[in-house]
């Protein structure tokens, strides 16, 4: 089993100021990981690195990114183009401006494959496979129209036809539903996943809503500040989250079961901005739980958790991540694959 | 699978013909548009007529005996100092002018607009330099680059277009510059280089039709400006040597003539008048058909 995407050490910096600090992720081909975490809180910024397609003054100031073993730090321009929609594909938050208004959409689907080599009557034929794959209906007729001729969701479908046009090994989705109505938005999501198992996919969502894909994913890693605050499987999260940051955040979901008449739990303060220098913990001005030692920065270490009731039949599984053959059986993960930047367990919470 | 649709289930214009059609429709019916398209449509037959050799005298065929007449069936805008027919001066000029300005137009159009993509686009290292010298073309009188190029080289209309091509070209940087800036922070750009597009592809097929509308708007207005220094220069007598027509030498000749001979100073006068108006209407009507922000579909 090896990893297909690789962060070490990922640092990312605009001029003096580092906004991603130091973020250590390890997905194994076959995954499906959610990176969750409010906004400023760098996740977007480490997915674009991957792609490396930070712009001036973005720039990554350290560490090493590796894809299906290639070290991607310091490639030349020729070789990402490469791996970009042959290796990794990315989709975007809101499909009104992710597609060219000038160009049919047909042609930007084919695009993403003549870019690639592939021989121009050929990606047309893929081309009108893949748009029929998507659900877009009679793809002969609308590959000759322009994206204002579409709406979100059918935008949001091309985008997909396109970003998958080379069989990626890893698809980065960058909150790909944000801008869509609720109905539209399951189905992107449920046709993202049922592509994902056709083709195998490696997947990485990158989202503030924990809820739209915690039915998705078999893994999430959640940031602050630039950090990863917590890297855990999916049910362990919800039943035991093991950072008072991630327990905040889940606390303040809404209950679908409460009457509605009480109010939203929220988390006191603001995130630090990226001008400010962190030292220790970078959660505990506003942590409920910060002690003294929290003055002292936790590293991401492993924990081994006690089997707590409800966690237990999800996270006694098999050791590791494997597509089943069939293609996309929920995943069973160790519950020792859980790593926590935090010095106080939950047992010790008040 | 094969479903036949008729065209009662097309909602939406599905393949639509491009967004040409509707601009020119858009165009022809804002007033400013419209006026504007005749009057460039009137000046185009002139210079077409002149270019052909369809005018009613040799533009620089002196008729001494005729010399300073007033308009008439014979000459229909009368003649100058020489007996020259001014009808015909007038059409020949506006072609010699519309010659300068075009070439020159053309020249800064493209100069201009790759330099401006090119630093919209790329990082520091080409930004710097070519806002380097923009800048400097910037602080460069017209006038002055025009008289430098027209001694140090030959005295003929290319030196003029070279000239003031090369002073307008800061302009189309400037413009073309700040909407690439922002245009490549777009999502459709930045997917576009997600699955993996060469920048040559990128800057040709994306960024490039996107300004399009901004480059046709700033050539109309750009040609109206040419046509102005054109005639300065010529006025100047930096422009075509004589007895070469152009509109700019017309008016200067006339200028003795005009208190007693009105005719001389008229014609050409009013020729550039309509050149300008022309152009610069047009201009405002090509910016508000080609906005997008007017709704593609009306």
């Amino acid at each position: 089993m090896s990893d297909l995407l690789e962060l070490e050490d990922l640092r990312v910096s605009a001029g003096p100021h580092e906004i991603v600090r130091g973020v250590d992720l390890a997905v194994p081909a076959g995954q499906t990981v959610a990176v969750v975490g409010e906004s400023g809180s760098g996740k977007s910024l480490t997915m674009l690195s991957v792609m490396g397609l930070l712009s001036p003054p973005l720039r990554v100031s350290g560490g090493h990114v590796r894809l299906a073993g290639w070290e991607l730090t310091g490639l030349h321009e020729r070789q990402l183009r490469e791996i970009r929609g042959n290796e990794v594909a990315m989709i975007y938050q809101d499909p009104m401006t992710s597609l060219n208004p000038l160009m049919r959409v047909g042609e930007q689907v084919m695009e993403a494959m003549t870019a690639h080599g592939v021989a121009k009557a050929q990606a047309r034929e893929r081309m009108l496979d893949l748009l029929a794959r998507v659900g877009i209906p009679d793809p002969r007729r609308t590959a000759r129209a322009y994206p204002h001729e579409f709406s979100g969701g059918m935008r949001q479908r091309v985008m997909i036809a396109s970003a998958l046009a080379m069989r990626p090994k890893l698809l980065i989705a960058d909150e790909p539903t944000t801008a869509l109505d609720v109905t539209i938005q399951q189905q992107i999501l449920a046709l993202v996943d049922e592509l994902r198992q056709e083709l195998g996919m490696t997947t990485i969502w990158v989202t503030h809503d924990l809820g739209v894909v915690a039915r998705l994913v078999d893994r999430v890693v959640v940031m602050y500040a630039g950090h990863v605050v917590e890297d855990a499987p999916v049910r362990q999260v919800f039943a035991a989250p093991q950072h008072p940051y991630t327990a905040s955040l889940l606390a303040s979901l809404p209950d679908p079961n409460s009457d509605g008449r009480g109010r939203l739990a929220t988390i006191p303060g603001r995130p630090p901005t990226s001008t400010q220098t962190i030292t220790g913990c970078p959660f505990r001005p506003r942590c409920a739980q910060a002690r003294d030692i929290c003055a002292v920065r936790p590293e991401l270490l492993p924990r081994t958790l006690p089997v707590s009731p409800t966690a237990a039949p999800a996270a006694a599984g098999g050791a590791v991540a494997e597509p089943a053959a069939g293609g996309g059986a929920a995943v069973a993960v160790e519950a020792a694959t859980t790593r926590v930047a935090c010095h106080v367990p939950p047992a010790e919470w008040r | 699978m094969t479903t036949a649709v008729t065209p009662a289930e097309t909602t939406v214009a599905v393949g639509a013909p491009p967004a040409t059609t509707a601009a020119w429709r858009r165009l022809l019916r804002s007033p400013a548009g419209l006026i504007g398209t005749v009057l460039v449509a009137l000046i185009l037959i002139g210079a077409i007529c002149a270019i052909a050799g369809l005018t009613p005298y040799d533009p620089v065929a002196q008729h001494p005996r005729d010399a300073l007449q007033g308009p008439s069936g014979r000459y229909w805008l009368g003649t100058d100092q020489f007996g020259r027919d001014i009808f015909s001066r007038t059409l020949a000029g506006i072609g010699n002018s519309l010659r300068v300005s075009v070439v020159a137009v053309a020249l800064s159009g493209v100069v201009g607009t790759l330099a401006g993509v090119c630093a919209g686009y790329f990082g520091n290292k080409v930004r710097g330099p070519v806002l380097a010298v923009t800048n400097v073309l910037f602080a460069f009188p017209p006038l002055l680059l025009a008289l430098t190029l027209a001694t140090t080289l030959t005295r003929n209309w290319a030196t003029i277009a070279l000239a003031i091509g090369i002073v307008y070209v800061p302009i189309f940087v400037r413009v073309t510059r700040g909407p690439v800036l922002s245009l490549r922070e777009t999502d459709f750009i930045r997917a576009a280089r997600v699955v993996g597009l060469p920048t040559r592809r990128i800057l040709a097929r994306h960024i490039l039709p996107n300004i399009s509308a901004i480059v046709t708007v700033q050539v109309t207005l750009s040609l109206s400006w040419a046509v102005l220094t054109e005639a300065s220069l010529s006025f100047l007598g930096l422009g075509s040597p004589p007895p070469a027509p152009s509109l700019g030498s017309m008016v200067f000749d006339a200028k003795v003539f005009a208190s007693t001979a009105w005719w001389t100073l008229a014609a050409p006068g009013v020729a550039i008048v309509i050149f300008v108006v022309g152009l610069n209407l047009l201009g405002d009507g090509l910016r508000d058909a080609l906005d997008p922000r007017n709704g593609r579909n009306s």
